[in-house]
């Protein structure tokens, strides 16, 4: 196959021709986001002034690897949206003539209230003392994405060393949003989107699990 | 095993819940007025709670056009309910409309206790005049005027 040509299985029968007439910058990237993604997802891409927007459908599930990949295909990628209601995963690529949008934040989220009402979910679900602090700073951050919005379920489940957690009914969630929460800890890990169920999953090593591991690891470097 | 938490900073009680469920209902009831033409298929799904404030969300889907009217008559009808705020979302990708139902409940007694004393003072505005004008001359010469 030619380079600069997106597979016919993969591109709706309408936007055929519209991408034949996009340039190959362009042409180029969604062809790599569509490697990236290596399955056999549906594209439609909307071709606007400033930018082109790619919607991937029919996608199972994706993990934050992936879409660390996309992120850092170049600097054409300009966003990277999960909407997990509508079970889509939306690329915008910046074009030339590309202006800086402007954002308007509706809802300024209560931190006061939030920390209030992440200490109440957490009394409530029994997390041991040890783990509070990592469950807490984990709970807040999804708590701030959702304020004013759609309001999202957590579940945490304790099996072995490490929590469990799975975020439902979340409308959508974008690349720095997922990043910040892959920057809480080093044991946040395993951070993965099931389109299917619409859930938002990842695992957390409990504080102890964690602590026992790195001083094992140490060991094993201090032995050679 | 860990419970399913609700991230919302408002508490959840059982007869809220059972009056989201009547707004849903109602709201449901309401929709026939708006399936014509192009909009023949739209259907009304609740899709969870504001986590800010009490209320609900709902989405309208197979929306394939609407008019400033429809958007307005929403707004009104969720009001006319109870609502404190109603707000309302575009997404023209999946042609769906979201809307933000600020909603604490019916405030049912406070708008009885006030329809009784409207009825009470709007009594007299129903006795003829010429009724207060004999009363009144009853009272000006009782010997004179009385009938009986």
């Amino acid at each position: 196959m030619e380079p600069n040509t997106i597979s016919n299985i993969l591109v709706p029968y309408t936007n055929k021709d519209l991408l034949q007439k996009l340039d190959t910058d362009s042409k180029n990237v969604v062809q790599s986001v569509v490697k990236t993604l290596n399955n056999n997802s549906v594209v439609s891409v909307n071709d606007l002034n400033s930018r082109m927007v790619c919607i991937f459908k029919q996608i199972n599930n994706i993990t934050f690897a992936k879409l660390k990949e996309i992120y850092l295909l170049g600097d054409k990628i300009l966003k990277i949206n999960v909407k997990l209601l509508n079970k889509s995963l939306v690329v915008e690529i910046k074009k030339d003539v590309y202006k800086r949008q402007v954002t308007i934040k509706h809802t300024r989220p209560n931190m006061v209230l939030i920390e209030k009402c992440t200490e109440k979910i957490l009394k409530s679900n029994g997390i041991e003392k040890s783990d509070y602090r990592i469950c807490y700073e984990i709970v807040k951050l999804i708590f701030k994405w959702t304020w004013g919005k759609l309001a999202a379920n957590i579940k945490m489940e304790v099996s072995g060393g490490e929590y469990t957690f799975t975020v439902s009914n979340l409308r959508v969630v974008d690349y720095n949003q997922l990043s910040a929460l892959d920057k809480v800890h080093d044991a946040v890990h395993s951070i993965q989107i099931n389109f299917k169920r619409s859930l938002l999953t990842f695992k957390v090593t409990r504080t102890k699990e964690y602590i026992n591991q790195h001083e094992s690891k140490k060991r094993r470097t201090d032995e050679w | 095993m860990f419970k399913m938490s609700d991230l919302i900073s408002w508490e959840l009680t059982e007869s809220l819940r059972r009056e989201f469920e009547d707004l849903e209902n109602y709201a449901k009831n309401q929709i026939y007025a708006f399936q014509h033409g192009e909009n023949a298929d739209i259907k009304l799904k609740r899709i969870g709670y504001i986590s800010s404030e009490p209320g609900v969300i709902f989405d309208i889907e197979n929306v394939f056009s609407f008019t400033q009217e429809e958007i307005s008559a929403w707004t009104v009808m969720f009001k006319d309910y109870g609502a404190s705020d109603v707000q309302v979302g575009l997404d023209s990708t999946n042609r769906t409309i979201t809307i933000f139902v600020h909603f604490e409940g019916k405030k049912e007694d406070k708008k009885s206790n006030r329809n009784v004393v409207y009825k009470l003072l709007v009594l007299p505005s129903y006795i003829p005049t010429f009724i207060w004008a004999y009363l009144g001359l009853i009272l000006w010469n009782p010997t004179r005027y009385q009938i009986f």
